[in-house]
C-alpha cells in the first residue's frame, strides 16, 4: 500500500477545505470549481498540479459533505453540480478554525520576523 | 471476467457519448474501459468528465484547444486512477445496499413465517439457513440491480413553458410501466392472501396472521404504486405544484420552512416509493403545514428539485462562508 507523504497530506487537507469554500458560495460544477480554486490560489495554482479533481469531489460526496445534482448546462449538456450538505458546513467551519489555529501558530513561531527572533535568542 | 459481468447488458462504448475531439474522445473510452455497471450507470461518470473537457475546450482559443484539453485531463484525473476510484465506489455501494436489503427482507421474511405458523416445526438451525438464504438471495439481487443496473435519471428541460428555470418531476414512461405492473402482479397476491383466510390456494397454510400480512405487503405495493402514476410536481423559479392522489398542492419556495429525509417507518406508512422526506411550511395564514413527499433515482429531475429546496432553505442561514471566516 502506497502512503502518501505529509506533504501530500497537508495538500490533500488543504484542498478539501478550498473546495468547501468554493461551494460555501453556492452550487457549482467541475470546471466551474476549477476556475474558481485557480483564481483563489493566483500564484500558487501549482498546488492544483498534484490534485485531481473527480476523486476529491466524489470523496467528499461519498462522506456527505456534497451533495450532488444533474441539470441541463449552458449548452444543454447534463451537467453534474456540487453543494454543500449541513454536514459540509460544518466541515468548512471546523477547518477554517484548524487552518486559523494553525495560521496563529506559524506567526508567532516560524514567521516571526527574524529580529523579533534574534532579540529572543 | 467480473468486470465485464457488470457492465451487462451494454458492456460496449457507448457512441453517442463521442465528440469529435479526438483527444477527448479517446481519453473517455480510456476512463469508459475500466469502469463497472450498466451504460447508464457508467455514463455518470464518462458524462461528467465531457463536461468537464469539453468546458475546458471551450474556454481556449482554437489555436491552443489541444493544449487546454492536455492541460484538464491532467487536472481531471489518470483515466486508470478515475475507473479504480468509481469501482472501488460502487462496490462500497454494493456491500451497503447487499447488507441492506438483504437483512431487511430476511426480517420481514421470518416475521411472516415466523408468527404466520410456517416453522412451527423447524429447527433452529432450518430458520437460521432460512435467515440467511432469504438475507443472501435477496440481498445480493437488490444490492446488484441498486449499484450496477440502476442510476440516477438524467434532467430533462421542460419544453412545454417558456420558462427557462422550469421544470417538471416526473415518471418516465419505463416506470410508469412498471408500475401496472406492479398493480397488476400484486392484485393477484393480494387476492390469493384473501383466498387463504379461507384456505384456499397457495396460501392456505399459514394461520391468519400470515395472510393478513401478506395482504398488507400486497395492498401496500399495489397503492404505492398507483400514487406513482398520477405524482408529478411542477417547478417554476418561485413555487411549486405537488400533483399527487390527494390533489394539488402549490407552495412558494419561501414558505418552505424544512425539508429533511424522514425514517424509514414513514415510507411504509406514506405510501412512497423510494425515500421519504418531510415537507413543512407555511400557508398564507402563517399556519404550519406539513406532508410526506416520496423521492427516488427514478423521478426525473427529483436531485434537481431537491437542490432548488436546499438552496431555498440554505439562503435564509444564519450564516455564509465570509460570516465562517470571521467576516463583518
Amino acid at each position: 500500500m502506497v502512503q502518501s507523504s505529509p506533504d501530500q497530506q497537508i495538500l490533500r487537507g488543504l484542498l478539501d477545505s478550498l473546495v468547501l469554500d468554493v461551494l460555501s458560495e453556492g452550487p457549482n460544477y467541475g470546471f466551474g470549481i476549477l476556475q474558481q480554486l485557480n483564481e483563489r490560489l493566483g500564484e500558487s495554482v501549482g498546488l492544483m498540479k498534484e490534485a485531481t479533481l473527480y476523486p476529491l469531489l466524489h470523496r467528499l460526496e461519498e462522506n456527505e459533505y456534497l451533495r450532488s445534482h444533474l441539470q441541463p448546462g449552458a449548452r444543454g449538456r447534463p451537467r453534474k453540480y456540487y453543494r454543500l450538505t449541513p454536514e459540509g458546513w460544518a466541515l468548512l467551519k471546523l477547518r477554517i478554525d484548524e487552518w486559523q489555529q494553525v495560521s496563529k501558530l506559524l506567526e508567532r513561531t516560524l514567521l516571526r520576523p527574524k529580529c523579533e527572533k534574534g532579540e529572543q535568542g | 471476467m467480473i468486470r465485464t459481468l457488470l457492465r451487462l447488458p451494454s458492456p460496449k462504448w457507448e457512441n453517442e457519448l463521442a465528440t469529435g475531439i479526438e483527444s477527448v474522445d479517446a481519453y473517455l473510452r480510456r476512463i469508459d474501459s475500466g469502469l463497472v455497471g450498466a451504460k447508464s450507470v457508467r455514463r455518470l461518470t464518462l458524462l461528467e468528465a465531457k463536461d468537464f473537457l469539453l468546458e475546458a475546450a471551450e474556454h481556449a482559443s482554437t489555436e491552443q484547444q489541444e493544449q487546454a484539453i492536455d492541460a484538464a485531463t491532467k487536472t481531471f484525473g489518470d483515466p486508470d486512477d478515475l475507473a479504480r476510484h468509481q469501482r472501488s465506489e460502487r462496490y462500497r455501494m454494493f456491500r451497503r445496499s447487499a447488507l441492506s436489503f438483504g437483512l431487511s427482507f430476511a426480517v420481514l421474511m421470518f416475521i411472516i413465517n415466523y408468527f404466520g405458523g410456517l416453522m412451527t416445526e423447524a429447527s433452529w438451525f432450518g430458520i437460521i439457513g432460512m435467515f440467511v438464504f432469504h438475507a443472501v438471495f435477496f440481498g445480493t439481487f437488490m444490492g446488484l440491480w441498486m449499484t450496477f443496473c440502476f442510476a440516477q435519471s438524467l434532467p430533462v428541460s421542460d419544453q412545454a413553458t417558456e420558462q427557462a428555470d422550469a421544470f417538471v418531476v416526473f415518471y418516465p414512461r419505463s416506470s410508469i410501466v412498471a408500475a401496472w405492473l406492479l398493480i397488476v402482479g400484486f392484485s393477484i397476491y393480494s387476492l390469493m392472501a384473501i383466498l387463504g383466510f379461507a384456505g384456499i390456494g397457495l396460501f392456505g397454510a399459514g394461520n391468519v396472521f400470515f395472510n393478513l400480512m401478506l395482504l398488507a405487503l400486497g395492498l401496500w405495493l399495489v397503492i404505492t404504486a398507483a400514487a406513482c402514476l398520477c405524482f408529478k410536481i411542477h417547478v417554476t423559479e418561485s413555487d411549486f405544484v405537488i400533483q399527487s392522489w390527494r390533489g394539488l398542492t402549490r407552495i412558494s419556495f419561501n414558505q418552505v420552512s424544512s425539508f429533511t429525509q424522514a425514517s424509514e417507518w414513514y415510507m411504509v406508512f406514506a405510501l412512497v416509493m423510494g425515500r421519504a422526506f418531510r415537507l413543512q411550511w407555511l400557508d398564507e395564514k402563517g399556519r404550519e403545514k406539513s406532508m410526506i413527499v416520496g423521492l427516488n433515482g427514478e423521478l426525473k429531475n427529483a436531485d434537481r428539485f431537491q437542490a432548488l429546496l436546499d438552496q431555498a432553505l440554505e439562503s435564509r442561514k444564519q450564516y455564509t462562508g465570509a460570516e465562517l471566516k470571521g467576516a463583518p
